[in-house]
């Protein structure tokens, strides 16, 4: 079998996993959504949409990468939105990425220069912090290009 | 070897594969490139900037390439001594103005494209016809 063959029949198959997402609550009623495994334009729909519900029913949000391991620029579009509608509904909204995430998901973080703008904390009770404290600022480098 | 063009290549691709240019299939092509990195000699370091690489440009394909949401993306890999060209191409509507996007990912993509490689040429396909992305990376 050919390499375009077996492209074709993995469409047929799924062979492949995509990545998880997982809902949970903080102590002080900070929202949490854990992604784990790759996530591209495949799970960004579900992502902006449970984010915006999010932000509409709690005080604040905090997306956790640190189990994710591929994040591409539809996720980034997601974090990005979902960041202003905190700012407009006056919530809080964190992520958090620890320094053993993996390396491809903090170098996309680096080379955009999203980790101050969105913001992006070390560990999670800093991220908890963080979206407990009212929303993000307004600098938003989103708009910079 | 050397190409005959961007397009148009004399030898086998270590990589050829044509898929329906919808979400699922895009992690299809990351599995696909992570299979044939090892035979290539592609380090893991280099491997995530390609797949990254690789990702964003299958994204533009599905967002702005058909109109009508069908359609399909090509992705070729052609090993080129220390370095490994990635190609990805639609039979879409080509260059076209467009309005700003509302999500920012388009806006982040080819810039990422750009950053992650370390050669990018965006090109109108045969007869005007669709867009190439040739994205090339060394094999450091």
């Amino acid at each position: 079998m050919n390499a375009a063959q077996a492209g074709e029949s993995a469409q047929y198959h799924r062979p492949v996993a995509t990545g998880d997402m997982r809902f949970g609550v903080s102590d002080a009623g900070v929202a949490i959504v854990e992604l784990d495994g790759e996530h591209d334009i495949y799970t960004a729909p579900k992502l902006r949409d449970r984010l915006g519900e999010l932000v509409e029913t709690s005080p604040g949000v905090v997306v956790d990468l640190s189990a994710a391991t591929f994040v591409d620029s539809s996720i980034l579009g997601a974090l990005l939105n979902a960041r202003q509608r905190a700012v407009e509904a006056n919530k809080g909204f964190a992520v958090c990425l620890t320094n053993g995430s993996a390396a491809a998901v903090r170098r996309v973080f680096d080379m955009t220069g999203l980790s101050e703008t969105l913001p992006v904390l070390p560990d999670m009770e800093r991220a908890v912090t963080t979206a407990s404290s009212g929303p993000p600022g307004t600098n938003d480098a989103s708009n910079d290009d | 070897m050397t190409p005959a063009t961007t397009t148009e290549r004399v030898g086998t691709a270590a990589l050829s594969l044509s898929l329906p240019a919808q979400p699922v299939n895009v992690a299809v092509i990351r599995q696909a490139m992570t299979g044939v990195a090892e035979s290539l000699e592609i380090s893991a370091a280099v491997l995530a900037d390609i797949n990254m690489a690789v990702t964003e440009a299958c994204t533009n394909v599905i967002l702005h390439a058909y109109h009508d949401g069908s359609g399909r993306f090509e992705v070729d890999v052609w090993p080129n001594g220390r370095q490994v060209d990635v190609i990805v191409r639609d039979k879409g509507s080509g260059f076209m103005p467009r309005p700003v996007q509302k999500d920012s990912s388009w806006r982040l993509g080819l810039p990422l494209i750009a950053a992650l490689s370390d050669g990018l040429e965006v090109t109108s396909g045969p007869d005007g016809h669709g867009t190439v992305v040739r994205m090339t990376f060394d094999l450091r």
